[in-house]
């Protein structure tokens, strides 16, 4: 009944990782969800750390709203500078980049 | 007699692809690059290389989707050039700035992210949102910039990127994790003040 394969190494690790996840770990691992498929073993730890971490479940959804306004920008949904409101004025050169109302630095 | 496509579809005319595509072609350049003589450049070559291998152009897609698709190897080109193309050790990358303090050593939250308090999908239509995402996204260091632009912006495929810029996974995932905090860092600063 016993598995006689030795213990792997990945598992104590793993268990050890659901059990002491931190929030940096656990923002990486968010990050990392979207670029590569996570370990089940990570899964796990980070579901188990977003239930009682509200300020680690609002950058989830951060990081998802960033994930989506890159896609929108890779699908070309949104053509940045001559949108329909925009002005249709033909120079190039007069991209709306200067955004008016950010000053430098406080 | 079954002529489908009106314009003479292998032959684009020099002057009618400019005026019809490059204003487009540069903004597209333009929010993945943040120098505007760069995005000329890369443009440029984008034309060029369209009309050299016009022959390749077969019709069935729009001609803005093809010049787009030859323009994202262009910027893909650029940054494989460009790329930093070593592995820097990872405190190179913003050491702890690169964090932003927003830990403290235990791994917690020094100081908690702010809620935004909007649903994703209304963010996504305020033009506000837009400008800071520009803005920010400008401001990423270019060893941050470089990949995110090319993950997250290009959705090139992950292993791609890493061989693109010659950096190991490790590094990618270290890469992205903090052009992602420092992203959301400054759309805290540049967008959400108005509000709260």
């Amino acid at each position: 009944m016993m598995d006689d394969r030795p213990t792997q190494p990945g598992l104590v690790k793993g268990i050890w990782k659901i059990l002491t996840l931190k929030c940096d770990e656990a923002t990486r691992l968010v990050s990392d969800g979207f670029d590569r498929d996570l370990h089940p073993m990570e899964r796990i730890a980070l579901r188990m750390h977003l239930i009682s971490c509200g300020p680690c479940k609002r950058m989830r959804a951060q990081f998802t709203l960033l994930n989506q306004a890159g896609s929108r920008l890779a699908k070309g949904l949104k053509p940045a500078p001559d949108g329909p409101d925009a002005s249709p004025d033909p120079t190039p050169d007069a991209s709306p980049n200067d955004t008016p109302d950010s000053p430098p630095k406080g | 007699m079954n002529i489908s496509n009106p314009s003479t579809p292998h032959t684009p005319d020099p002057q009618r692809l400019m005026a019809d595509h490059a204003q487009a072609l540069h903004a597209y350049a333009r929010q993945r690059l943040h120098r505007h003589e760069l995005c000329e450049d890369v443009v440029q070559e984008t034309l060029l290389a369209a009309l050299q291998s016009a022959n390749t152009f077969d019709g069935r897609s729009q001609q803005r989707t093809w010049l787009i698709g030859i323009l994202r190897h262009k910027i893909a080109d650029h940054f494989r050039k460009a790329s930093t193309r070593h592995e820097k050790p990872l405190s190179a990358i913003g050491g702890d700035q690169g964090t932003l303090g927003l830990y403290n050593k235990k791994g917690r939250w020094a100081t908690s992210p702010k809620d935004w308090g909007h649903a994703p999908a209304d963010i996504l239509e305020q033009e506000e949102f837009w400008q800071a995402y520009e803005l920010c996204r400008s401001k990423l260091p270019p060893t941050l910039a470089e990949c995110y632009v090319l993950r997250e912006l290009e959705g090139t495929p992950t292993e791609e990127v890493c061989k693109i810029l010659d950096i190991s996974p490790t590094n990618l995932s270290v890469r992205m994790h903090r052009a992602r905090l420092m992203l959301r860092h400054c759309l805290e600063l540049n967008w959400l003040t108005d509000e709260s």
